[in-house]
């Protein structure tokens, strides 16, 4: 039964090879540009064949310095929102899906509306209460920010997965006798690590890129890698394109190594193996 | 103890949503700018904003390219994810493909979009001629550019959506659908019954926060068009950036901020509804 | 294979738990240290870093640069200015953000010029000096200057056997058609480019018709004949392909520098310091090609004043090291520093006898045109609280004649009832 036929076949690797494809074709340019020498970057028609040249990366490190140091906060800052997202989003997400009660409706409700606002908007307020509380400029700042923003697609991805875990796992666990801290660890979490991968990715990428409140709350300690591009792009007269595609070709290589990392964890069937287990 | 482990997620969002969007509303109801005092005018900048014909039609330019990108992201990613669902070859490879367009930095990506679909030598553009499809006029046509804004969007926000459906699909128990084919169900048949109720909680969370982060469109059309030509393809986003951050017109800024969460909160609930009906069944 | 993972994941957790407010206590909030001072600077690193490192060594402080692009810097700036207390000693500013209303935000410089005088500050060219000024008061100190000329890619000239630069301004006009064709190798050619259907980018085009969007005394020309001549010139412009379709949507000056640098235009009105750029060895095909001219006026006109923007420094008023602030700005705008900006990083120097030292002389093959040029010039708009708005006013009317949604007249009728209107409130 694991045998398709002939034409299921041709149809699923065309649906993967066209997906592929789409959304290969402008990255591939993005990185290809960064090898380019500067003049045939957007010449027209395109270059398809060119001599391939590190001049772009040489000048990256030469002309920002800073990038290097931003990569770092970036990553700093990236993991600590990841870990910070799974983890409150786990345990609300748990709530959410075994206790019902008014208030918790309301609760998660309230995650989903408060959310609604678009965030540029809060950086008017915000700016000043962070400057009074002297807290601009920090790592901390920008991943409880950038946390608080992922935490509502978190929480209600981790309800979703939650309530697909059946609640006779935790019941047979409760008769042997173990706490919520042991059900939560033993019994739920493990068998809703495909929601943890979700909002993992997802809190990390978001961070990762993050620019707006990059912008309004940090200045040089914590500034990240997408500021140090925007600011290519910021001089007046000119774009060195080529810089700017090499610190987007190096940007996208730990994003690449984590969703390789993660796949590792996407496993079919992970509930009904939790029943035999 | 339920609540308490639901303290760190409110307290955040409390802290720094909620709080600050209290102040949004007070920012509504004022006048402000920068190096002039606030001044109180009620009503007067959603009046201003609700009489703007501008204003209108970025509402439905927004609701036009979200509902046609929602709906598009989710038919493709159940597809590729139920073809990415049995072995394949490479799956890592393909799904770190699949995910770049979302991890890639935006303005990089949106700066090679326009060279590929440059009206007057574009490749793309190319291709549609030789091909005999006429031109994609972006530049000059508002539906031409919202088409492709819708493609750009979709390009861009498909990872999301497809990862969500992808771990759903993969969350099955093996034996579940392999009981229906027992039963003797067809290929469609145990995907209907068997695979889509059971991802459909997941699927419908995706289908919540995609309109959500949807309805605040700003980047590809900011990038691609500015809104324009002549404001034709301005965008709900756009909008408030406009005012906000170009004119500093504080007030109007935060009205339209707290307009799109009444088109947001609108949409959502329909989907929110139907998701607590759902499980209130089953439960 | 389950096992392994399901205990990775547990691990994984269990290191959150204890890393969380570990990571915390190590990142201690940032404050500036005593020794740095701190430049709001957009793109100030390009501006004069090496200037500024000098005066920073004199004095044993440390340089911090916020470097944002434009509208960022500019939001950030006046976000910092309006709180209680800024660590940010200066700041540079574009001259179209400042207004009556923004001035509030900063102190006004003449006491400190009254204690501690910066050299000839009369040396800085008056019209400058002037758009910094509101109420009186002198709010930003001016130290570079982007003026608009004339960019001919030379090479593509001769192709269309035109030898001789264009004396008047209906010869840029008839040159703009003759240029607009396909090169032997298939490549469209675009005759005269702007930056953008901007005021900002066709000021300098306008203006050359006798037109003016609004006058520096606050009068709406926007529907004068002149300025539906250089519109309804444009619309043929555009429709005959002088100007590319993407012209409605350009982003300057990425967008325009390339059509230069690939020979995918043969003119352009932008500042004279393009030309480095239009001819930059690495990024342009045509890098010996590019001359750059003040744009000829009229036959039978006087020039109008040329389209300039430049920047200032300005010290916010809530910020906490102002005498150090006024120090760094008396050295940053003498008369060796703005040659030394000219000269390192070919900024326009705002004060016209730079033009005179052998230097720049060198440097800028534009020098004399250029200093022509800057002797009378004035923005394109004059700085008020709306003026942003008034411009995406006129962006807008552009883009819909050229799309052929409107006319010419009816266009600018729009623009200026709307403008005025905007003045009135």
């Amino acid at each position: 039964m694991d045998k398709d036929p002939f034409h299921i076949k041709v149809i699923r690797y065309s649906v993967i090879l066209v997906m592929t494809i789409w959304s290969a074709v402008p990255v591939y340019f993005a990185v290809a540009s960064s090898f380019k020498p500067p003049r045939d970057i957007f010449s027209v028609p395109p270059t398809f064949i060119f001599q391939p040249t590190l001049e772009s990366y040489e000048q990256l490190f030469t002309l920002w310095p800073t990038f290097t140091d931003a990569m770092l906060n970036s990553l700093v800052i990236a993991v600590g929102t990841t870990l910070l997202t799974v983890v409150s989003a786990s345990l609300a997400g748990y709530v959410f899906s075994r206790y019902q009660s008014r208030v918790l409706s309301g609760a998660a409700i309230f995650t989903l509306l408060i959310r609604m606002l678009p965030p540029i908007i809060i950086t008017l307020p915000l700016f000043p209460v962070v400057n009074a509380l002297r807290l601009n400029d920090t790592h901390i700042l920008l991943i409880v920010i950038y946390a608080t923003f992922q935490l509502s697609f978190a929480t209600w991805i981790m309800k979703a997965f939650i309530d697909a875990v059946p609640k006779e796992l935790e019941e047979a666990a409760l008769i042997d006798g173990a706490g919520t801290a042991s059900i939560l660890l033993r019994v739920i979490m493990p068998l809703a690590v495909h929601g943890m991968i979700v909002a993992a990715t997802f809190a990390f990428i978001a961070s990762w890129n993050e620019f707006l409140f990059a912008y309004v709350f940090s200045s040089t300690r914590a500034r990240t890698a997408p500021l140090i591009l925007s600011q290519m792009l910021a001089t007046e007269s000119n774009v060195e394109w080529g810089v700017l595609f090499a610190g987007t070709s190096i940007q996208l290589i730990p994003v690449i190594v984590l969703v390789l990392a993660l796949q590792r964890f996407i496993i079919a069937g992970l509930t009904a193996g939790g029943v035999k287990g | 103890m339920p609540y308490l482990l639901t303290a760190p997620v409110m307290i955040m969002l409390g802290c720094i949503l909620l709080v600050p969007s209290i102040y949004v509303v007070w920012m509504s109801l004022n006048s402000s700018s920068f190096g002039v005092e606030s001044n109180w005018v009620g009503l007067d900048n959603y009046v201003r904003i609700l009489s703007d014909p501008v204003f209108w039609r970025s509402t439905l330019n927004t609701l036009i390219v979200v509902n046609i990108v929602v709906y598009v992201e989710i038919v493709l990613a159940i597809c590729l994810s139920l073809a990415l669902a049995r072995n394949v070859i490479g799956r890592a490879v393909i799904i770190s493909i699949i995910l770049m367009p979302y991890a890639v930095s935006e303005v990089a990506a949106i700066v090679m979009w326009r060279y590929m679909f440059e009206p007057d030598v574009g490749i793309v553009n190319y291709g549609l001629e030789w091909l005999g499809l006429g031109q994609l006029n972006w530049v000059v046509d508002r539906w031409h550019a919202l088409f492709l804004v819708s493609l750009l969007t979709i390009w861009q926000s498909f990872p999301f959506t497809f990862l969500i459906i992808y771990a759903a699909v993969k969350n099955q128990p093996r034996e579940t659908i392999e009981a229906a084919f027992v039963d003797g169900a067809n290929r469609f048949q145990a995907f209907f019954n068997v695979t889509l109720p059971a991802i459909m909680p997941v699927v419908l969370v995706a289908v919540i926060f995609r309109y959500i982060f949807g309805l605040r469109l700003f980047s590809e059309v900011w990038l691609l068009t500015q809104g324009g030509p002549a404001r034709l393809t301005e965008v709900m986003a756009t909008y408030l950036y406009r005012y906000g951050f170009r004119y500093q017109d504080f007030g109007v800024a935060a009205a339209t901020a707290l307009i799109m969460l009444v088109v947001s909160l609108a949409i959502a609930t329909v989907y929110v509804r139907w998701l607590y009906l759902r499980s209130s069944k089953i439960g | 294979m389950r096992q392994t993972n399901r205990r990775s994941v547990l691990s994984g957790m269990a290191a959150t738990f204890l890393g969380a407010p570990l990571a915390g206590s190590l990142v201690t909030p940032a404050r500036a240290a005593e020794g740095d001072f701190r430049i709001l600077g957009g793109a100030v690193q390009s501006f004069g870093a090496s200037i500024a490192q000098a005066w920073a060594d004199s004095h044993n402080l440390k340089l911090e640069y916020i470097s944002l692009d434009v509208d960022s810097h500019h939001t950030r700036l006046f976000q910092e200015a309006s709180l209680a207390e800024t660590t940010v000693d200066v700041s540079i500013i574009l001259n179209r953000f400042l207004s009556d209303n923004i001035v509030n935000l900063f102190d006004p410089l003449d006491a400190y010029q009254a204690a501690n005088p910066i050299e000839n500050l009369d040396g800085i060219s008056a019209g400058l000096r002037q758009a910094m000024t509101y109420g009186g008061k002198l709010y930003g100190v001016p130290f570079r200057h982007a003026t608009e000329g004339l960019h001919m890619n030379t090479a593509l000239l001769k192709e269309r056997g035109i030898t001789e630069y264009p004396k008047t301004f209906e010869e840029v006009l008839d040159y703009a058609e003759k240029l607009t064709y396909k090169r032997a190798d298939g490549t469209q050619v675009s005759g005269l480019i702007f930056e953008g259907p901007t005021v900002a980018s066709l000021s300098e085009y306008y203006r050359n018709f006798g037109a003016e969007f609004i006058t520096p005394d606050m009068q709406v020309k926007a529907d004068a004949p002149e300025m539906i001549a250089a519109i309804t010139q444009l619309q043929k412009f555009f429709a005959d392909g002088v100007l590319p379709k993407a012209f409605l949507n350009f982003v300057p000056p990425a967008d325009t520098n390339n059509l230069m640098q690939q020979g995918r235009a043969a003119m352009i009105f932008s500042p004279f310091g393009r030309t480095f750029v239009y001819a930059d060895s690495k990024a342009s095909k045509f890098p010996n090609d590019m001359a750059v001219i003040a744009v000829p006026p009229r036959a039978g006109h006087a020039a109008p004043p040329t389209k300039t923007e430049f920047w200032g420094y300005v010290i916010p008023k809530n910020s906490t090291r102002k005498d150090l602030a006024w120090d760094f700005i008396r050295y940053m705008s003498s008369l060796e520093s703005i040659v030394q900006m000219a000269v390192q990083y070919g900024n326009g120097p705002v004060r016209p006898a730079a033009y005179a030292d052998p230097r720049v002389q060198k440097a800028f093959t534009y020098a004399d045109a250029e200093a022509a040029a800057i002797a009378n010039a004035t923005p394109p708009l004059p700085g008020f609280p709306q003026s942003a708005k008034a411009a995406d006013y006129f962006t807008a009317a552009v883009q819909s004649v050229l799309i052929g949604a409107s006319s010419a007249e009816d266009a600018m009728k729009d623009v200026a009832s709307q403008t005025r209107a905007l003045l009135k409130q």
